[in-house]
Formats: structure tokens, sequence, C-alpha cells
């Protein structure tokens, strides 16, 4: 823990050498992650580390400098830093404006059943390596992984104006992977986990119950057929709407997208000047709310000490909001809704999404299937693809299933979904009565690139898009 | 941070490290990046990210543990040797695991690093960081530029058990710059890009310039039915390929897990004939060059595929020693490195699988030569999220991002919209249906990548190219 003494000097300082704003994050943080294979002992790695991020607001410039530093120089470091923060501002060539927020003081911690840190490290391996043990007992199996992880963020955020924040946040998470053959071909299904809580996220899901399952749905996709190309009805699961969610409602709702400011890498945003208009169906609701507890994107202030809170992003189809940092938001004309955050000390805080999900409507997820002739069922996240202003998007689901008279059949392998966003959200004519927010554990934006936890989810939903499956020959 | 400072605390370490473990190896880094971030035409961000630490490598009985930290206090030493010492005495032994790497020496590189990128004042980092945006500006004021520059330094100390007793140190800098117009209702977009060890190496101007020319190339708003197209990929497309298609595919913990497409593909013809891709780390002057990898064995060339034959893939100690049966044994090819989150080798993971300078070897045709070899077909020079949806049969998709430009009889000409077509294909099934391959390399560093990718333009003959709309809902 710092002292709030010298956080304070080192504002001061950074004022006194010209900047007009200044914040400092200081975080201690810790990591643990054990992993198997084949029912022995892999990877395990414990880490800390710590250090301090500055962000120095002079003539209108943002300068940033961040640091690990030692105890014995950490005084004389900081300030050195906070220096360098001003003195980097100076470079900038347009002026930045920031819209007002109350400075708040507080303390939050995740609410932690079990601290990870209690459960000895050997049981988690011990775990790992039963789990990955009764995957590969499946006959089949080639190769089988476990793994169990956990990160604890300790983080203090100082501002110039006020805030004095302190946070104290534990994640967990655990996923299984397995790897089956047949007839010369490979395939493998995994699924993992994870929430902003204590050990109790494994005890709960319970990894070593759910060995043969994943076992059996990786042998059932190695011996399924190729998905043919179609324009067909869809049912998406929840895991597999997260991450459609995340790319093309989550990704171009950050207003830094929208005004162009990320466009070399993470892109922009096609529905720039469209608030306000029709983008899919009346049952289309996706919200952001970081003040859910229980989440990989939760937390009660952002890393500029904007109190977390829900956003509509699409409401009955029509888009209503973006995601506002400070400065974006008195470029819209708006107020910021906390959504900036860093992935450490090592960089500066971005506008990311938090829990960012579609919620819920009335029907039941039998239903859903009843009411579907002919279509194909797409479960869990796999890997997406989308183009520079989220328009236009495809995304691979880790298996799927061929739906006959409300009825799912066949498995089907290496299946994708494709289209265009309002073509897909237009499309969407069933909204499952149940709710799942799913951890999204590497998002990555930024220059350098910065990887952060955010939570993404939904229900069921059936709509309609093109689904391709395989090209290899 | 100096040399003395982190080679003080690895000597520490492991000396306190040897007492408890039958092997024990530490890593200690300090790494410094700057960068300087632009778009919308104005620097928007200036930052300086500078960290430290040590990760240590244990083995108790055959069983491994890991631990790092940021502190390198002799406290906070012994406490992480503890951690890492109590992981491994609490596990059964990895059988997989054979040995750390026994000495070897160091590849000797002339220029290993630039020491001015050490010490540059925040005045000289600005004005160079600034410059390739300002060179845009000025050739060509009304498009509109993004994108950054990065200097990174790094410094390492390796050491282990069995006497490997290394330093190493490296620099590079990387400009990219995008300029993007519009014409009417679609967009155009241009990449440009510099990179170099040493700030004498470096030339913002070339960046910015080239972001303007081939943005201005890329205009004419021409959009493409799905098909099948002969495509001419440049440069940084080629890369993006690399980079997230076949990387992965050639590690050999990839092929331990299965999960790559060339298991059990040695000796194959993967390719056709024209190929033939490699691994160097001990080119002089490269961008991503290093004297030893992150585990102490020195880097070398690796050929990974001659003539279209897979002969090698890329490896670290631990995959090497596991992979290896009597009738084939493996070595580490110097690929163990440490990369995670902010650029550089970092303290913070053990080692994994890393190619070094990872390219093409370059072909015999000029660009005009490959273009003129396309009857009907497109020239994609950028792409977009280029991912393999489907890793284990090598499937990607991606959409066309910045110089896109059709090929009719022989010539381009006219640019294609950006963001207008999705590329969905295999790369196993490409890399049979190259025609040609350039002879100019280029290299390139892809975003959050950690290597550098040095390669020509490649010709294929069939790329697939399936339904896309544009954002004024033009269906193909």
């Amino acid at each position: 823990m710092i002292e709030d003494n010298l956080l304070e000097e080192a504002i001061e300082y950074g004022i006194k050498k010209s900047a007009r704003y200044i914040d400092i994050r200081h975080e201690e943080n810790s990591s643990m992650r054990v992993g198997a294979e084949d029912g022995e002992p892999r990877e395990c790695a414990i880490g800390t580390e710590a250090g301090f991020g500055i962000r120095a607001l002079v003539d209108g410039g943002w300068g940033f400098a961040a640091f690990s530093f030692s105890k014995k120089n950490m005084r004389e470091e900081l300030l050195e830093n906070v220096e360098m923060a001003v003195k980097l501002a100076k470079a900038k060539s347009a002026k930045v404006e920031l819209e007002g927020i109350p400075s708040h003081q507080g303390f939050y911690k995740t609410k932690v059943q079990i601290d990870p840190e209690v459960v000895p490290i050997e049981s988690k391996i011990d775990i790992c390596t039963e789990a990955s043990k009764r995957m590969k007992e499946n006959g089949g199996i080639a190769k089988s992984y476990a793994s169990i992880g956990d990160l604890k963020v300790d983080k203090t955020f100082f501002s110039s104006e006020g805030a004095r924040i302190h946070q104290k946040l534990v994640f967990s998470y655990v996923g299984l992977t397995a790897i089956a053959k047949n007839n010369g071909e490979t395939d493998y299904f995994d699924w993992s986990e994870g929430k902003q809580a204590g050990y109790e996220v494994v005890r709960d899901w319970d990894p070593i119950s759910q060995s043969d399952g994943i076992a059996e749905k990786a042998i059932e996709l190695v011996g399924a057929k190729n998905c043919l190309e179609e324009e067909t009805t869809v049912i998406l699961d929840p895991d597999l709407l997260a991450l459609v969610v995340h790319e093309i409602v989550g990704h171009p709702s950050e207003a830094d997208r929208v005004l162009g400011t990320e466009a070399a890498w993470a892109g922009k945003a096609w529905w720039n000047e469209k608030v306000g208009e029709r983008i899919g169906s009346e049952l289309v609701n996706v919200v952001s709310d970081a003040s859910l507890e229980g989440y990989f994107g939760s937390f009660k202030w952002d890393d500029e000490g904007t109190p977390a809170q829900r956003i509509e992003h699409l409401k009955q189809g029509v888009l209503t909001d973006y995601f506002h940092n400070r400065e974006t938001a008195k470029a819209f004309g708006k107020k910021p809704n906390g959504a900036m955050r860093a992935s450490s000390y090592q960089f500066a805080p971005l506008l990311r999404m938090t829990n960012t999900y579609l919620e819920k409507g009335d029907a039941k997820k039998e239903e859903i299937f009843e009411e579907t002739t002919k279509g194909v069922y797409l479960v869990g996240q796999k890997v997406p693809s989308i183009d520079s202003r989220r328009f236009n998007f495809q995304i691979s689901a880790k298996i799927a299933y061929r739906i006959k008279n409300g009825e799912i059949t066949e498995p089907l392998r290496g299946a994708s979904m494709t289209g265009t966003s309002p073509g897909w959200w237009s499309s969407i004519d069933l909204v499952g009565n149940d709710l799942d927010i799913r951890p999204i554990p590497n998002c990555g934006k930024g220059d350098p690139m910065q990887t952060i936890m955010v939570g993404n989810g939904g229900p069921h939903v059936r709509g309609r898009c093109r689904v391709v499956g395989s090209r290899k020959e | 941070m100096n040399m003395d400072t982190l080679r003080d605390a690895t000597e520490y370490a492991l000396k306190t490290a040897e007492k408890n473990t039958s092997q024990c190896e530490v890593f200690a880094s300090a790494n410094s990046v700057r960068t300087i971030r632009f778009a919308l035409n104005n620097v928007l961000e200036s930052k300086s990210i500078t960290d430290s630490g040590i990760g240590v490598r244990v083995v108790v009985d055959g069983s491994m543990g890991f631990s790092s930290t940021t502190l390198l206090e002799k406290d906070a030493i012994e406490e992480t040797v503890l951690r890492a010492v109590k992981i491994a005495r609490n596990k059964k032994p990895d059988t997989s695991f054979k040995s750390l790497p026994s000495p070897k020496g160091i590849t000797r590189l002339s220029t290993p690093s630039d020491a001015r990128l050490k010490e540059i004042d925040v005045e000289e980092i600005i004005k160079l960081g600034s410059a390739p945006l300002e060179a845009g500006l000025k050739k060509e004021p009304s498009l509109e530029f993004s994108g950054s520059t990065n200097f990174v330094f790094e410094e390492c100390v390796i050491m282990n058990s069995l006497g490997v007793d290394c330093e190493d140190s490296s620099s590079f800098i990387y400009a990219h710059v995008t300029a993007e117009g519009r014409e009417g209702n679609s967009e155009f977009s241009g990449i440009g890009w510099n990179v170099a060890r040493t700030i004498e190496g470096f030339s913002p101007d070339k960046a910015g310039e080239e972001a303007v020319e081939n943005a201005l190339k890329s205009k004419g708003g021409k959009t493409i039915k799905p098909g099948r197209y002969e495509t001419v990929f440049g440069h940084y497309a080629v890369a993006d390929l690399m980079e997230h298609v076949l990387s992965y595919a050639v590690s050999l913990g990839s092929v331990d897990a299965g999960i790559s497409y060339f298991t059990g593909g040695l000796g194959s013809q993967v390719a056709a004939e024209e190929l033939s891709v490699f691994d160097d780390g001990t080119i002089e002057g490269a961008l991503a060059s290093k004297q030893v990898d992150d585990e102490g064995t020195p880097t070398r060339r690796t050929q990974v595929i001659r003539n279209g034959v897979l002969e090698n893939f890329l490896s670290d100690s631990y995959y090497a020693n596991k992979a290896s049966k009597p009738e084939k044994l493996f070595e580490s090819t110097g690929n163990g490195f440490r990369f995670a989150g902010t650029p550089g080798r970092r303290y913070d993971s053990a080692p994994g699988i890393f190619p070094t300078n990872f390219g093409i070897e370059p072909g015999k045709r000029k660009a005009e030569e490959l273009v003129s070899e396309v009857k009907n077909g497109v020239y994609v020079g950028r792409l977009w999220y280029t991912y393999p949806i489907n890793h284990i049969q090598g499937d990607f998709t991606c959409t066309n991002r910045s110089n896109t430009y059709l090929i009719e009889d022989g010539e381009i000409t006219q640019g294609i919209a950006a963001n207008s077509f999705r590329i969905n294909d295999n790369l196993p099934r490409l890399l049979q249906k190259i025609k040609g391959i350039g002879k100019e390399t280029k290299t390139v560093v892809v975003w959050g990548g950690a290597s550098a990718i040095i390669v020509p333009e490649v010709h294929f003959s069939d790329v697939n190219v399936i339904y896309a709309k544009n954002e004024e809902g033009h269906v193909h």
C-alpha cells in the first residue's frame, strides 16, 4: 500500500512543473497460473509487479509516463517520471479539453468467498492434473490441457482535482481444452469460465466434473461434417453472442473510434453520426454495465475516477450512446460514463468495454429451437475478424449443429457466421429469456497494444446470416 | 537501470536459487518504450514506459516452477526464488522436461543496439516521433493521418546453473502511418512505414510519404464481386499472413499440441517450389536480430521451408527436448523468447516460442512483373484482422484495408474501396497456389507483433473473396 503523502507530493510537483491536470495510478498486482497436460503438471507461475502510471495534461496536451520502481529510490523515480510526463505532454499539437467530473474518494473491493491465495497451489495443480487426465482417458483424445489462474489488482488513483480512490479487484478463471483425432483429422474443443471473484469460480464450475463433457465435444467435432456455405437461420448460444456483441457493438461504441483517434490500429466506427438511427430489430437492446458486480468488466470507478454506470448502446434497435471518457464527452457534449481503463500501470487508460451484453427477451430457449424448422445452431466463441469500421464481420464458432424441425441434429465443424452489423441485428426475431455474461480475457487495443479483461454476453438469440465452413482442400 | 544492476540482481537470484534446486535460471530485463501517437492529423499522446524485473525458473526433482517480480532488492529476490521453489516442490515431475540449456556462447552482432536510444532526450523523441505525420501532411494535407512511432530499447541478462551467462541488448524503432480519404461514398486508404535498429538508420519521412502515395493510388472506389481472384499480396499483407496464420503453425509447441496444420508434415511439399521461409536472428542490422534467446541459446538461421518442402520447426529448449524421439531429434533453434505485454523481451513470463526475423526469401520478379502476369485480378497491400478462424485447418479471413488496386490485363488500373471485400481462404491451400515471388523485401512489424517479418510481394493464383457489402448497403 502506497503512502498517500507521496502521491500528494508527486501531484503537487507535477502542478508546479506546469501541468494543468495530473493523475497517478499506483498498482501492486499479483498473478498465479497453473496448468497440466495429459495428466501431468506443466506451467506453474506466480508473478508480482508494482509500478506507477502518470498522466499529465499540459497546455492541452497529454503526456504519460509509467515505471516499475525500486523501493529504495521510489520517491526520486516518481518525481522524475512526473517530470517526464509533463515534458512529453508538450509534443501535443491538438488541444484537449476535459469534461468536469465530481472528485470521488472511496474504497472498493471484489466480493470474494474464497481468497485464491489461501487455496494451496498443489491443490490447484492436482485439479488440473486430474481434469486433463480424465479428458485424455476418453478414446480419441490426443491431447488435453487444463489451467487455473487468478489475478489480484490493488490500485490507488489520485488526481490533482482531489480524487482519492483505492480498489482491490480479484479475478479467477479456469479452462479446459481437448484435442481429438479421428481418421487423420484433428480438431479441438475448449471452454473456460472466469469472473471477478475468488476461487469459488473454480469450485463451482468444477473442472474435473466438466472434463468428460469437453472431451466428448472434441470427439463429436472431429467426426463432424464440414459446415456448408449458405444463407440461413441461425441460433447463437450466449458464448458466441458475447463475442458478436463485443466486436460489432462494444468496439464501435467506443467514442475514440467514433471520433477517429484509433484509426491506425483499432479502427473506426461505421455508425459515426448515426445516433438515433435504427441499427437492428426492436428486440435488440445492448447495454454496458460496469456496476454489475462479479464480472470481468466490473469496478466501482474507472481509471479517470468516473463512477461505474449503465450505458444503453442499442435501445429497441436504435443506436443510443457510446462509451465516453472526459475528453470525448467534452467533444460530444456528453457526460463521461465510466469506461476509461488501462490494463496495468504500464499503460495509459483507454476507452474500453465494461460488461457489454444483449439484454434478455421473452422467448424460452426451447421455444427458439421449436420455432426453427431449418437452420444452424452456433455454439461457443472462437476467432473474430471485422473490417476497420466494424461493419462487415466473420466470427467462427467452436461447434455447430444442424437444426431440423426444431431439433438439434448432426454436428458441423469449421463453421463461421458472416454478414454486416445492421444486416445481422435487423434479422434478430427471437431473444431468449436466459442471460449469461461471459469472460473475455484478452481484448486488445491501443498503441502499444494493451489487452484487458471484459465481460460480454446475452441470451440465446435467433437471426439470419451466411454461415461458411472450412476452405481446406 | 543499467546492465550492472541487472547483473547484480541476476547473480544474487541465481546464487539464492542454487541452494535449493537441481537446476535454475534467472532472466532479468530492463526496457524503455517511448511512443508518439497521432491521429486526426495531430499528435495525440506521448508516452514513456520504463519497466524492469526478474523471472526465476527453477527445477526441483524434475518439477519446474516460475516466479517473477519487478522489485530487484535482495529481500524481494529471495521471496521470488522461494515462491518458485515452493511451486516446484509441491508438484509432480514434468516428465517432458529434460534440462535447461547448456552454455553455447552467443551470436556476436556488430551493433546489437543503439546506445543513443537509451538516453535520448524527450525533445528529440518528440521531433523524430512526429516526423512521419509531418511528412505526410506536407505531401498531402487533404488526407487524414493516423499512426505512431515507437522507440524501444531493451537490455537483459540470462544466467543458469549450468553455466549460461549472457547479456544482450537491442534497440528498434518502428513508425506506421495510415493516410485515408473519402471519395463520394467510398473510402480509400494507404499505409506507409519505416523501421530501423538505430536512430541513424531511421527514415521517418518515408513512412508519411509512402502512406500518401499508396492512399492516392488507392482512389477510385471500385468494388469487386465475390469469386476467385488472382491476387498479388503486398508486403504488409504477406506479413499479416506470416505473423497470424503461418508463425503458429511452424512452432514446435503447436506441432506438439497437434494444432498446427503442419503436424506430421516435415519433409513434405507444403508449398509451391517458389517458396522458401526462414527465421534468422543473426542478420546484421535486421530489426529483430538478437545475440541470444531468452534462455541463453545463441540465435541462428533456421530454414523452415525450402523450395516448398517443410524442413524445420522453430523451438525453445523445452519443446525441442519434449518432441525429440530416437528417430527424430530436435534442438532449440534459439527461439525461446519472453514477449508479453509491452514491446521488448520481458521478465514476467517463462520462455515461449517466437520468431525473430521471420521471412520469405526473395524471388526474381520485379513488382511490375508480378502485376503484369495477372490478367484480371487484385493487388492488396494491407489486410485487416487477418486471423486464423480455424487454426488446425489453417482457415483464415480478413478484409482489405489499404493499398488495394484492381489489375486489368496486367496493369493496375484503379483503386478498390477500403473495407469493400472479405477474403475467406485456407493458407495450406494458398501456399500451393503461389505463382510468383517478388525480389524486393521489406521489414514489417504488425500491430502487437513481437517479431520482424521480412517479406517480398507474393502472387497467388486464386484467392477466395466472399460475400461483401459496403456501408451504403450495396450487396455484391
